[in-house]
């Protein structure tokens, strides 16, 4: 079971890579210097897949808790980025500078420990322009699917950055995709 | 002009955050967040500083860029991949599609394929370094072929 979470969740991530990828190729097509550039990104890219090594740890109740914290994370940066006009910038940073602190602060929480790291991934479903997301409703959603995906590739890509990010595009998408066949 | 300025942007950015949390072991989410939240303040409070796309832009390279800094040493095990991924983050963004804009985590899907970018940069210099190497012992092992 373990297994197949992680090839599906590798799957993800290489599918996202090559939607990004192909998205920018097909827009400029006309452009060789990026078509030149897009092409190497993707060859070392493909390099950096194949020297990558997964780990083997189970998955537990307690990780869904991370789901409601990537919840909380995304809600709260559009909110301060909708009803306080801030930019998505600053509202995700300063989100994820506060939980940054929490386990400071909670110094013998476990949660606050914890808390960090999925409440940031949130930050960046929060970063969602008004015009992409139509209100909170699109939010959960795909904090959810974020969450979901955020568990499920806990043993994937430790380490690399902008794992979180690419978590939360793939909530965004997701959901945008989910909101369009069925509304 | 504006490229080299997004690039420096990158660079500098993603070697802070991978600074503060590889050299002063400030947590990772800590050290990408904080400088983002006092780039993104200091521009806010200071709208005169540059002309206000370049400000803009400059806040959202500054911000994703941090995300590939946010790489661990046992991936970025020299500090030239983050640099290099710093950089490549600004040509990425600058030139990916606009059908993404406005989607959250596109910044940070960015910087992942930028730091993937430097870790396949990284293990094919040492490839080709270990190539060279082989054929060198292997022309003076048979000096005649040579």
């Amino acid at each position: 079971m373990t297994q197949l979470i992680r090839i599906v969740s590798l799957s993800i991530f290489i599918g996202l890579n090559l939607f990004m990828i192909g998205m920018t190729l097909f827009e400029n097509a006309d452009s060789l210097v990026i078509i030149l550039g897009f092409g190497l990104l993707s060859v070392l890219v493909a390099m950096a897949y194949r020297q990558h090594r997964s780990e083997e740890k189970s998955h537990v109740i307690s990780d869904f808790q991370d789901v409601a914290f990537v919840c909380l994370g995304g809600i709260l940066t559009y909110a301060i980025h909708v009803n306080f006009e801030a930019s998505a910038v600053i509202a995700a940073a300063l989100v994820g500078t506060i939980a940054a602190f929490l386990p400071d602060i909670f110094r013998n929480s476990k949660s606050a420990k914890r808390l960090p790291t999925p409440v940031y991934c949130g930050a960046f479903v929060g970063m969602t322009a008004p015009d992409v997301a139509s209100g909170f409703a699109f939010i959960v959603l795909a904090s959810l699917l974020t969450g979901l995906l955020f568990v499920g590739s806990k043993n994937i890509l430790q380490g690399y950055g902008g794992k979180l990010g690419t978590l939360a595009f793939g909530g965004v998408v997701l959901s945008t995709m989910l909101t369009y066949i069925l509304l | 002009m504006e490229i080299a300025l997004y690039i420096l942007t990158g660079i500098i950015s993603a070697l802070l955050t991978f600074v503060l949390h590889q050299k002063y072991k400030i947590s990772n989410v800590k050290a990408s967040a904080l400088p983002a939240l006092v780039v993104g303040l200091g521009f806010y409070f200071c709208p005169e500083f540059l002309r206000p796309e370049l400000m803009c832009q400059i806040r959202i390279v500054f911000f994703g860029a941090s995300f590939a800094g946010m790489a661990s040493g046992h991936i970025a095990k020299h500090w030239t991949i983050v640099a290099f991924s710093g950089a490549v983050f600004a040509f990425v963004y600058q030139n990916s599609a606009q059908f993404f804009e406005g989607f959250g985590g596109n910044l940070g899907a960015t910087a992942f394929v930028s730091i993937m970018a430097g870790v396949g940069a990284a293990s094919l210099l040492l490839k080709s370094k270990r190539f060279r190497k082989q054929m060198k012992s292997q022309n003076s092992n048979n000096p005649d072929q040579s």
